[in-house]
């Protein structure tokens, strides 16, 4: 199988704390495929190693066949063109117009005409279904709609790979249906595109994901597809997919 | 004596992370001379700076200016007139102003409103992923939020330090003319015999680097950023104390240079 991202023992700690302990999986190129755990099992922090915004403290990092693992920053500039994300509360920048926070990648990384600019940005908001907000701030607008703007921004740059921080965490279930259609929806439309969702969202996993890779204690613990996920006799699959509190992944109560 | 290995385990520890932050501070500063000059130049971020550094702070430094020029000729006055020597009352307080007062009452003011500010800003948008997305869009964020403010704050401070001890001056001229009936011609003669040239362009050295200092610790801290709301307050109240002491230290360097 192809595949965009190669990790391979990756480890990394902050301080005495091990998060990533060999952590190696592949992730498949065209598809869309989810990495779950529970919080503080380093989802987060395996796609900031993706971007290099975080540095492994060994192990191996290969994005589109290229090992980035020792790049150097301007490398790693290179590559984030590549790369759009969408962060978990849609980072959107608040001293700037939604306008502005679409137009900001592609005048920075790009060198296009002010009037190619004003028209991929209402394209892309018009892709997020929100063609009338650019004015506004992101403090004006709700959760769901940064969120989308949020998407209308990592896709700026047409990237290979876009990558998903908990795209439903605290929304409404209508809003997250939507979000999820979004992310089916843009992965169809864009030739090319791999989509990599970080989630604990079962829900929206079942619905969207075509590969899950199961993070637990810094490793991958199961991966497949969500038929494999739902047939699997695992007791701790089992426990996460039904979301019980007893189980291998025990929850102290006190 | 377990408790004095203790206390000695946490003055250890104390002093290595006081030296680790000062190693990284002093590489982020590197970083933001480096990217100084490296493009792109972000001109109409830093006329944005400019303008946030220097015109929003210069009503209040003229209000300062004008009180503590008043306060300085108020108090030199009464011992002026001990001597009959009230028409010294400018030059002194021009002196005062020029190479010490001036630069150091305008850093303090600066940094509270401005440097404030700047560690605020940043903070939140280190906490709110923002620094974080700039990043993953292949914008460097030193360049983009930490050059310009950096600049901003070199150019203005002096701009500022200088207005500072006009506007001084006027405040003690009222003082001395209309309370202690001082001639102004008098005043003026004296102002120009005792305060030089050499003494204003110190006072304008020592505001440019406190400029340097106070954006730069103030966009530092704010990098270091870690956690929520508390997170944010805790960046800026570190960064405006930092900023205060660095200034004040830096005020010592410089005179100790300038003297010999």
């Amino acid at each position: 199988m192809d595949n965009i991202v190669e990790i391979r023992n990756l480890k990394k700690s902050f301080g005495t704390k091990s998060i990533l302990n060999d952590l190696s999986f592949n992730i498949p190129r065209g598809k869309i495929s989810f990495i779950i755990g529970r919080s503080g099992e380093g989802k987060s922090v395996t796609i900031k190693h993706i971007i290099g915004i975080l540095k492994p403290d060994s192990g191996e990092i290969i994005i589109d066949n290229i090992p980035m693992h020792h790049a150097n920053e301007s490398t790693w500039e290179k590559m984030r063109l590549k790369i759009g994300i969408l962060f978990q509360d849609g980072a959107l920048f608040d001293s700037l117009s939604v306008f502005e926070n679409i137009a900001f990648p592609i005048i920075n990384c790009l060198t296009l005409s002010e009037h190619e600019v004003r028209q991929k940005v209402e394209q892309l908001l018009a892709s997020v279904g929100l063609s009338k907000i650019g004015n506004k701030y992101p403090t004006e607008i709700s959760i769901g709609e940064k969120k989308r703007v949020g998407l209308a921004r990592a896709l700026a740059l047409d990237p290979k790979l876009l990558l998903y921080d908990e795209p439903t965490t605290s929304m409404d279930p209508i809003v997250a249906d939507l979000i999820d259609t979004l992310i089916k929806v843009t992965q169809e439309k864009t030739p090319g595109l791999t989509t990599v969702v970080i989630s604990h969202d079962v829900v929206s996993m079942m619905k969207v994901a075509e590969y899950i890779f199961l993070l637990h204690q810094g490793r991958v613990y199961f991966q497949g597809s969500p038929q494999d996920f739902q047939n699997s006799q695992d007791a701790l699959v089992k426990q996460f997919l039904n979301g019980d509190l007893h189980g291998p992944l025990d929850v102290p109560l006190v | 004596m377990n408790l004095i290995v203790k206390f000695i385990e946490l003055l250890g520890n104390f002093i290595v992370a006081g030296f680790v932050d000062f190693g990284r501070f002093l590489l982020f500063t590197i970083q933001t001379c480096k990217w100084m000059f490296s493009r792109p130049f972000r001109l109409q971020l830093i006329l944005r700076q400019l303008e946030f550094v220097g015109n929003k702070s210069s009503l209040i430094i003229l209000i300062a200016a004008l009180f503590v020029g008043a306060v300085l000729g108020l108090q030199l006055g009464v011992i002026f007139r001990l001597f009959s020597a009230e028409g010294l009352m400018g030059a002194a307080t021009g002196k005062s102003l020029a190479i010490e007062l001036g630069p150091v009452m305008c850093g303090f003011i600066v940094v509270g409103r401005a440097g404030a500010a700047m560690a605020a800003e940043i903070a939140t948008m280190r906490v709110n992923e923002q620094i974080d997305a700039m990043e993953a869009m292949g914008v460097n964020p030193i360049s983009y939020l930490v050059v310009p403010r950096v600049i901003a704050s070199v150019i203005m401070m002096p701009i500022l330090s200088g207005i500072f001890l006009f506007v001084g001056v006027i405040g003690c001229y009222i003082i001395a003319v209309v309370m202690y009936h001082v001639d102004s011609k008098t005043f003026m003669q004296q102002l120009r015999w005792i305060l030089v040239w050499g003494d204003v362009v110190k006072g304008l050295e020592k505001a440019l680097f406190f400029g340097f200092i106070f954006a730069s610790i103030a966009c530092y801290k704010g990098f270091r950023a870690k956690g929520g709301a508390k997170g944010v307050g805790d960046a800026t109240t570190i960064a405006v104390v930092n900023s205060l002491l660095s200034v004040l230290i830096a005020d010592f360097l410089i005179t100790l240079v300038q003297v010999h």
